[in-house]
C-alpha cells in the first residue's frame, strides 16, 4: 500500500472508479453462472429469458433419460479412472522433480506442463489417430488414457507445491534410524502430501469430467461422457435439459472446490508444513 | 538401483546399524528412475500420437507439401488463420485491459480479503467451457438476459445483434481466459516489493509516478507470462466460437475438425493442425524464456 | 491424524466402488444384444424411440444405441480402419450411390430376411439394394408469422431471397445439397428443369443470400430453435420439426410450394457388428401400425403402404407424402447428386468461409 494515502479528491475518485471497474469485471466473471440457475428451472421448452413459470421438469429429463444417465456413469466411472492414474503417475514423477537434481528441471517441468498448453483439438486429433489403428474408439479406456495426459499437468503442479513444503530432512531421518528408502517415504513423506494428492486427485477428476473434444472424437456410442452429451444436446434438442445438467455438473467443482479448500486448512499449521499460496 | 543394492553397499556394523554414508553419485538414483514410468506414458499417448499427426501433414502415402500449399494458396483458408491470430490478439489485449486493474488490485489486499475474492475468480474457473459458452449463448440471445433487460429498460427497441457475431464470441472467450491472465499477474505482483514503491514516494515520486516506473516494469514478466498464455489458449479455441460465433467466425481448431468430421481430409487436418502446434508451442518455449514456469503456479524459491 | 486416515479411507473406499461398479457393468451389457442406430436426432428420433425403439428393446431385449448425426465420411473411416462401430445409418439415397461408388462401405440388404408381408405392402422406391425406406420427409421453408403477417408472407424461394419484401436474419442447411436447388429456383428456373443441377449459376445466385444467413443448421434441431429463439426469420427446414414448435403455439409456419421431398433408407454399414440385430430391427420398423403412430409423432410419410389407412386425416394433411403437398414440391434427385456430392461439399465449405 501506498505510504502517501492520497488525499486529493481527484485521487478519492481515481480510486473509486478503479473499484468500481474492478467490480465490474469481477461481476463479469461471475454472471453467467449465476444464469443457468433460472432457466435450469423454466418450464418453457426453449431458451427464453426471463422464463415463463418454472418446474422440475427438465431434471427430470435428464434422470429418467437413460442415454443421460449412462452418459453421466461414464463421465464418473472415466473421471475416477483417470484420477487414479494420473494422481499415481503425476506423484512419481513430482517425487522425481522435487528431489531430484536434475539440471534439466525446468525443462522437465515445462514438459510435463505442455499438455496444458497443446491445443485440445489438435491433441483430440491425434489421439483418433492412434485409436481408430488400435480399434479403440468407443472404448472407456482410450478416453481413461487421454484424459491423463490432459490430468497430469495439475497433478504435477499441485503435487510439487505439496512436496516443496515437505522438509525432505524428514524422509532423511527417518532413512538414518534405519527406515529404507520406500518405507520411509510411505511411512513419512506420504501421510504429509495425502492431502495434497487428494488434491490433485480432484483436479484430475475435474479436468476428466468436464473434457470435451477428446471425447467428441473418440466416445463412439458406447463411451458417452457427459459433456458429449451436453454437446449434443445443444445442437441437436431444442429444449433446455442441457441447461439443467449445466447446473448440476456446476455443482461438481464447486463442491470440489470447497473440499480442497477444507484440506489446505487442515495441511497448514502441522509441523513441517508451511501453507501453499 | 535397488533399495537393496543400496544396503549391499552399506554393511551392518556390529551395533546393527547401517551406516549411512552420503550415497555416492549412482548413475541411475532413484530420482530419475521414478521418472521413467510418466516418461514413457507420455511418450506413447502424448508424443507420439502427436508426431504422427505432424508426419501426415506432409507425408501422405508419399512425401507431399500439397497440404500446406493449400493453406496458403487458397484465400478462404487464409483468412481462417489471419482471423484466429487477430481474435487471439483482440482476446489478449482484452484479458490485460480486464485483469491487470483486478490483478493489481488483488495483490494489495490483505490475504483474508484475497480469500473472500478469489473464489469469484476460481470458481467460474472451475466450471466446463462448455457449461460457460452455453450459459453466454442463453445470456445473448435476442430473446436472452441482456437483451430482455434493455427492452425492459426501455433502452432499444429491436433486440441487440450480439449472439452468433465476432462480439459475442469475444465475450466469451474473455470470460473464459481472463482468470488465465489474472492468476500468473497476481502471483508476479505479491512478489513485488512495496518498499520499492515506498522508496520511491520518499524521494518524491507521485503515486502515478511510482506506479509507471516502479510497479508496471517489475509486473511484466506477469503481464508477458499472462499475455501468452492467454494467447495460445485462445488461439486454438473450439466449444466458445463453435456455439457463440456465425458463420465467419471460424476459427482454426473449427476448420481442422470439419476437415474430419465432413470431408475426411486427414493430410490437411494434419497440416492445419501443425500450423496451430507450431504457433503455440512456440509461444508456450517463448514464455518459458521470459518467465519461470514455476512462477506462474507460486512455486517457492 | 484420524481425518487424515479418515480421508485416505473414504477416497480409497469411493475409489474400489467405482472401479467395481465399472468392472461389473461391462460384461453385463453384451450379454442380450445391441444394435448401434444413427439418425438426425432430435424429435425425429424421439419419434422413432417411442414408436419403433422402446417396444423393440421391451420385445426382443436387445438394446438399441443411439448415435447422431451421420456422416458418410465416418462410414467410410469406420469401414477403412476396421473399427465398424456403427450398425444401422439412416441416409438418403444420394449418399447410397455417393459411397458404393467410391467402395464397398454398406452392406447388401437380405430383403428375404425381412418380414414378407411387410415388403409386400413397402412403395417401390423404398427396397434398394442396399437400403430400406424409413420415412418419406421433405426440405421447405418456414417463417415466423408474428413477423410476416397474412397477406406478406413468403412464398417460394424467389420471396426468401427477396430481402426487401422480406426483410430478416435466415438460416439454410450446412450443405449444398437443397440450397443449389433453391437457389436455383430463386434465380427464376423452373422446377422440371432443374436438374442437372448448374453449380456455377447457384453459387452465384447464393452469394446474393450470404450476407442475411446469420447461421447455418448442421443439425435437425438447430433450424427450428433459431426460429423460436427469433434469431432467424425464415430459414429452410426439416418439415417435420416444426410441428413440435407449434404444438408449444410459436407462431411458425412452413410452406410445401417448392420444397424438396426425399426419402431416407436405414442402410447397414459394411463389417457391421450386429447384422443380425440391424435386420431384426430394420423389418420390426417396418410394421403399418408402428409407423402410423410415427406419423402422429412426428409427420413424416411412412414407406409402408398399409400404414396409410391407420393415419387421421388431420396428421395426413401434414404429411410431405400427402397428395395435395406432394404435387406442390420437386422430387430431389438423388441420382444427379450420388456422383457430385463429393466435390460440391468441398467447394460449398469454402463458399462459407468467403467474407465477401
Amino acid at each position: 500500500m501506498r505510504t502517501s494515502p492520497p488525499n486529493s479528491w481527484a485521487a478519492r475518485i481515481g480510486t473509486f472508479s478503479f473499484r468500481v471497474y474492478c467490480a465490474l469485471v469481477l461481476l463479469f466473471l461471475a454472471a453467467p453462472v449465476v444464469i443457468v440457475v433460472p432457466l435450469a428451472f423454466s418450464s418453457a421448452d426453449f431458451l427464453r429469458f426471463p422464463p415463463p413459470s418454472y418446474s422440475l421438469r427438465w431434471f427430470n429429463n435428464f434422470f429418467s433419460r437413460r442415454d443421460w444417465m449412462e452418459a453421466a456413469a461414464n463421465s464418473f466411472k472415466i473421471g475416477f479412472l483417470t484420477a487414479g492414474l494420473a494422481t499415481v503417475l503425476g506423484t512419481a514423477a513430482a517425487y522425481g522433480l522435487v528431489r531430484g537434481r536434475s539440471k534439466r528441471k525446468e525443462a522437465l517441468y515445462a514438459f510435463f506442463i505442455s499438455p496444458m498448453i497443446v491445443p485440445n483439438i489438435v491433441f483430440a486429433l491425434a489421439l483418433y489417430y492412434l485409436f481408430s489403428r488400435l480399434r479403440m474408439v468407443g472404448n472407456m479406456w482410450s478416453l481413461v488414457l487421454g484424459h491423463t495426459v490432459l490430468a497430469l499437468p495439475p497433478v504435477i503442479i499441485v503435487l510439487s507445491a505439496s512436496l516443496q513444503s515437505v522438509d525432505y530432512a524428514l524422509e532423511q531421518a527417518a532413512m538414518i534410524h534405519g527406515a529404507r528408502r520406500l518405507r520411509a517415504f510411505v511411512e513419512v513423506t506420504l501421510p504429509l502430501i495425502l492431502p495434497g494428492m487428494v488434491t490433485a486427485a480432484l483436479f484430475a477428476f475435474l479436468v476428466s469430467f468436464d473434457d470435451l473434444l477428446i471425447a467428441l472424437f473418440l466416445s463412439g456410442s458406447r463411451a458417452v461422457t457427459l459433456p458429449k452429451r451436453m454437446w449434443d444436446g445443444v445442437r441437436l434438442e431444442i429444449d433446455p435439459t442441457v441447461a439443467a445438467v449445466a447446473l448440476l455438473v456446476m455443482l461438481l467443482p464447486t463442491v470440489i472446490l470447497v473440499m480442497t479448500a477444507l484440506l489446505r486448512k487442515r495441511a497448514v499449521g502441522r509441523g513441517g508444513e508451511k501453507a501453499t499460496p | 538401483m535397488t533399495v537393496k543394492g543400496e544396503l549391499a553397499a552399506h554393511p551392518t556394523n556390529r551395533e546393527g546399524h547401517r551406516e549411512r554414508a552420503r550415497p555416492r553419485r549412482k548413475r541411475w538414483s532413484l530420482e530419475t528412475l521414478i521418472l521413467v514410468p510418466i516418461l514413457a506414458y507420455l511418450a506413447v499417448f502424448y508424443v507420439y500420437p502427436l508426431a504422427r499427426i505432424l508426419l501426415l501433414s506432409v507425408y501422405g502415402p508419399r512425401l507431399t507439401f500439397d497440404h500446406f500449399l493449400r493453406m496458403v494458396t487458397v484465400p478462404v483458408y487464409t483468412q481462417v488463420l489471419m482471423r484466429s491470430f487477430r481474435i487471439a490478439l483482440l482476446v489478449t489485449v482484452l484479458s490485460l485491459v480486464l485483469g491487470y486493474p483486478v490483478a493489481y488490485l488483488l495483490s494489495n489486499l490483505k490475504p483474508r480479503q484475497v480469500a473472500l475474492l478469489m473464489p469469484v475468480i476460481l470458481v467460474p474457473f472451475t466450471i466446463s467451457v462448455l457449461v460457460r459458452s452455453y450459459a453466454w449463448m442463453a445470456i445473448l440471445g435476442r430473446q436472452g438476459l441482456v437483451n430482455t433487460l434493455l427492452g425492459w429498460l426501455g433502452l432499444t427497441q429491436q433486440p441487440l445483434e450480439i449472439l452468433y457475431n465476432e462480439f459475442g464470441v469475444l465475450l466469451g472467450m474473455v470470460h473464459i481466459l481472463l482468470p488465465f491472465f489474472i492468476l500468473p499477474a497476481y502471483s508476479v505482483m505479491i512478489r513485488i516489493d512495496r518498499d520499492l514503491l515506498k522508496a520511491a514516494y520518499i524521494m518524491g515520486a507521485t503515486p502515478a509516478r511510482g506506479f509507471l516506473e516502479v510497479f508496471l516494469p517489475l509486473s511484466l514478466p506477469g503481464i508477458i507470462g499472462g499475455g501468452l498464455l492467454v494467447f495460445i489458449q485462445a488461439l486454438g479455441f473450439f466449444v466458445t466460437p463453435a456455439l457463440l460465433g456465425g458463420p465467419q467466425d471460424t476459427m482454426i481448431s473449427m476448420l481442422i475438425e470439419l476437415q474430419i468430421s465432413q470431408l475426411l481430409n486427414w493430410g490437411f487436418a494434419a497440416a492445419l493442425s501443425s500450423v496451430l502446434l507450431i504457433a503455440t508451442l512456440g509461444g508456450f518455449m517463448l514464455l518459458t524464456r521470459i518467465v519461470r514456469v514455476s512462477i506462474l503456479w507460486g512455486e517457492a524459491r | 491424524m484420524a481425518v487424515r486416515r479418515l480421508i485416505g479411507w473414504w477416497f480409497s473406499g469411493a475409489m474400489g466402488a467405482l472401479a467395481l461398479v465399472g468392472i461389473l457393468s461391462g460384461p453385463a451389457l453384451a450379454q442380450k444384444g445391441e444394435v448401434v442406430i444413427v439418425t438426425y436426432g432430435g424429435t425425429a428420433a424421439d419419434a422413432l424411440r417411442e414408436a419403433h425403439w422402446k417396444p423393440f428393446t421391451a420385445e426382443t431385449g436387445i438394446v438399441v444405441r443411439e448415435e447422431t448425426p451421420p456422416t458418410p465420411a465416418k462410414v467410410k473411416a469406420m469401414v477403412e480402419s476396421g473399427n465398424v462401430v456403427w450398425d444401422i445409418v439412416e441416409m438418403d439415397l444420394n449418399w447410397i450411390i455417393s459411397l458404393q461408388k467410391a467402395g464397398n462401405y454398406l452392406e447388401k440388404i437380405p430383403v428375404n430376411q425381412l418380414p414378407p408381408k411387410y415388403v409386400a405392402a413397402l412403395d417401390r422406391e423404398a427396397i434398394n439394394e442396399y437400403g430400406i425406406g424409413a420415412f418419406y420427409w421433405a426440405w421447405v421453408m418456414a417463417y415466423r408469422t408474428d413477423v410476416f403477417k397474412a397477406g406478406n408472407r413468403p412464398k417460394s424461394w424467389a420471396d426468401f431471397w427477396d430481402v426487401k419484401r422480406f426483410p430478416g436474419p435466415r438460416t439454410l442447411q450446412d450443405s449444398p445439397g437443397s440450397n443449389m436447388e433453391f437457389a436455383l429456383l430463386a434465380a427464376g428456373k423452373k422446377s422440371d428443369g432443374l436438374y442437372p443441377l448448374d453449380p456455377d449459376q447457384a453459387f452465384k445466385k447464393l452469394d446474393e443470400i450470404r450476407p442475411s444467413i446469420k447461421k447455418y443448421w448442421d443439425t435437425g434441431a438447430l433450424a427450428p430453435q433459431l426460429l423460436a429463439d427469433k434469431e432467424v426469420f425464415l430459414g429452410s427446414v426439416y418439415s417435420g420439426r416444426i410441428k413440435h414448435l407449434q404444438d408449444q403455439g410459436i407462431p411458425v409456419e412452413i410452406e410445401w410450394n417448392q420444397g424438396l421431398l426425399n426419402l431416407d433408407y436405414w442402410t447397414i454399414v459394411k463389417g457391421a457388428k450386429n447384422f443380425n440385430n440391424a435386420i431384426k430391427l430394420i423389418g420390426y420398423m417396418l410394421d403399418p401400425a408402428r409407423q402410423a403412430k410415427f406419423a402422429k409423432l412426428i409427420p413424416y410419410g411412412p414407406v409402408n403402404k398399409e400404414a396409410l389407412p391407420l393415419i387421421s386425416p388431420e396428421v395426413a394433411r401434414q404429411l410431405p407424402s400427402y397428395a395435395e403437398n406432394k404435387k406442390r414440391m420437386i422430387l430431389y434427385n438423388s441420382e444427379w447428386w450420388g456422383p457430385h456430392r463429393e466435390e460440391l461439399n468441398e467447394r460449398w465449405q469454402q463458399w462459407k468461409l468467403k467474407t465477401k
